[in-house]
């Protein structure tokens, strides 16, 4: 008699379905997740000119979510190299993606030669500058042109010498900036050059103008700040913890949501896959938040894919996700350094598969840290994980590199 | 990886992987209640069953307060090698499976395959084993012996392409 078995255990054919049907969903997952790597590699952050780290998570109900640390700019180019809908990337830091200023230059042609290196420093450094002899070619209707620069701009440049403020064609340029700045679509912004501001005319007199020598790196870089919207105030610092409602880097998470995300991160001792194992009961005891909120501050984490509900309801683990960004804020190191760090040894070192453990000892760091930032470089695909029965306290027994781990390495470096 | 499986059950499936000294599937009985001092027959047959749900050992029931008969498989060896032997049995395989795509009368003797491939045996046995159902059956040598898990297998073409998408599949 021949006996069929699955797994050791009699044939049964629903069991086996499903087993096929679970195999078949975790394949198109990972499909999925090497798709969207895939395609982020191959493209470059048009802000910053870098690769960007792109994370892919696995959310419940077989979805995932792709959040990248790249500019708007990258996340739609990567939607549409994916074939998603606009807004299916995620931009994590959308602060980081500000549009680039965009300048009108007027000055007198005599003055070409003094004005085209400040233009030049300008569009080195993310100012986008209408400069007239880079955007009209022969044959182009000057007025039209002129006016397409001027309606795109947010800031109006004029360059004001002893020979500009002679010419009546500047002059009739300085009426629209002025226009512009009054009705507030872009600002105004002379330039003083080699000119005793007495012969300005009283109007002008009486704005705030910058007095500025083409050939000073400070004076350009002060143009720049300004145009960047640098302000000369110093640096606004982070408010006191005690009046914190969500650290930088968990905006947009309610407070019942970092308030879990918090007690998680702090109280696993590991950093593994079910380290802590959190009950609503105590979530409940250890935390001042009404019972509704923590419902939904429980949803919100498994739905953004922080949190998995294990088989027993009520009963949730902790996701890689969660490691990484509650890390950053609550921990005493910082998940995102340490992946640069990581990344660095790995492809510096000899052994292609190098034993956590001992990387861990190198780095000095304890399994909590050295799990945390394991989190970090799979969430970015950066390195392969090595995983083996009875392995804690680590995630995985060996890290593996591979060309992304040295992209990421280069990236960071 | 593993998270689903209790800590017995993982601590119980590596340490047969640790007893199986050539990477070979190995039995075991009684002799884990004895490995495993602190822990009941009751909760070993339970992680016995764990392991045996994920296809990590087969077991065959007997009369009598005993433990079922464990049988390993190369699964076991899949999912514990990486910290017994710093080496990954399904990567190996794929080293293996090119070895045999470049020279192919290699496969018909385990032992050269095994001194071209340079390796211990605990490393080169595991690694073999998952070529095995690449091959047709009736090229798999049946010899009687406990040194690797066949002396040998003939290649035809049919398992020659068996084997170049193996290592399609299975390249990282």
């Amino acid at each position: 008699m021949i006996r069929f078995t699955h797994n050791g255990r009699p044939f049964d054919a629903s069991r086996f379905a499903a087993d096929i049907e679970a195999k078949a969903i975790a394949l198109g997952m990972q499909a999925l997740e090497e798709k969207a790597r895939g395609a982020a590699a191959s493209i470059v952050d048009p802000e910053t000119g870098r690769h960007a780290d792109v994370f892919v998570d696995r959310l419940s109900g077989n979805r995932v979510a792709i959040r990248t640390t790249g500019s708007p700019a990258f996340a739609r180019l990567l939607e549409e190299r994916l074939g998603v809908d606009p807004g299916k990337v995620q931009v994590m830091n959308a602060a980081d993606g500000a549009a680039h200023p965009k300048v009108y230059l007027a000055h007198a042609s005599e003055d070409k030669d003094r004005v085209r290196p400040v233009a030049e420093y300008l569009m080195a450094n993310g100012v986008d500058v209408w400069f007239d002899e880079w955007e009209i070619e022969p044959g182009d209707s000057l007025r039209q042109k002129m006016e397409e620069g001027l309606g795109s701009m947010t800031h109006f440049v004029v360059v004001l010498t002893e020979t500009s403020i002679a010419k009546p064609w500047v002059a009739k340029e300085i009426d629209v900036g002025l226009v512009q700045q009054v009705g507030g679509k872009s600002r105004f912004v002379p330039l003083v050059v080699d000119l005793d501001p007495a012969k300005l005319s009283p109007f002008l007199q009486a704005m705030l103008f910058l007095k500025i020598d083409p050939a000073s790196q400070a004076d350009l870089k002060g143009l720049v700040d300004r145009l960047h919207g640098v302000s000369r105030k110093p640096a606004l610092g982070a408010a006191p913890r005690y009046v914190q409602t969500a650290p930088s880097g968990l905006e947009g998470w309610s407070p019942a949501a970092v308030a879990v995300g918090k007690h998680v991160v702090e109280t696993s001792a590991h950093a593994l896959a079910v380290d802590p194992l959190v009950t609503l009961e105590d979530l409940t005891a250890a935390l001042d938040i009404a019972a509704d909120d923590l419902r939904i501050a429980m949803l919100d984490l498994t739905d953004g894919g922080y949190l998995r509900e294990l088989n027993v309801s009520g009963h949730y683990a902790p996701q890689p996700a969660l490691f990484v960004d509650f890390d950053e804020a609550f921990m005493p190191f910082s998940p995102s350094e340490d992946a640069r760090t990581l990344a660095n040894r790995m492809v510096t070192g000899e052994e292609r598969a190098a034993d956590t453990q001992r990387l861990a000892e190198v780095l000095g760091w304890e399994p909590r840290r050295m799990n945390s930032a394991i989190c970090y470089l799979e969430r970015v695909g950066a390195i392969k994980s090595r995983h083996a029965l009875a392995s804690a306290p680590w995630r995985a027994v060996q890290l593996v590199r591979t060309d992304e781990t040295l992209r990421f390495a280069r990236n960071h470096g | 990886m593993y998270e689903h499986l209790s800590d017995l059950a993982q601590r119980l499936g590596r340490h047969m992987a640790e007893h199986s000294p050539k990477g070979l599937p190995t039995h075991f009985g009684d002799e884990l209640l004895e490995a495993f001092p602190q822990e009941s027959r009751k909760t070993l047959g339970l992680a016995l069953a764990e392991l045996e749900a994920d296809g990590l050992v087969t077991l065959s029931h007997v009369l009598g307060p005993h433990l079922p008969r464990v049988r390993t498989t190369v699964e076991l060896f899949i999912a514990s090698d990486p910290a017994i032997t710093g080496h990954d049995p399904v990567e190996d395989s794929v080293v293996l499976a090119r070895l045999l795509l470049d020279q192919p009368e290699l496969g018909g003797n385990a032992r050269k395959l095994e001194e071209a491939a340079g390796w211990e045996r605990r490393r080169f046995n595991p690694a073999f084993a998952l070529l095995i159902p690449c091959v047709h059956d009736g090229r798999v040598r049946k010899s009687l012996q406990d040194d690797y898990p066949t002396m040998g297998i003939l290649l035809a073409d049919e398992d020659l392409v068996e084997l170049r998408r193996y290592v399609q599949r299975n390249s990282q």
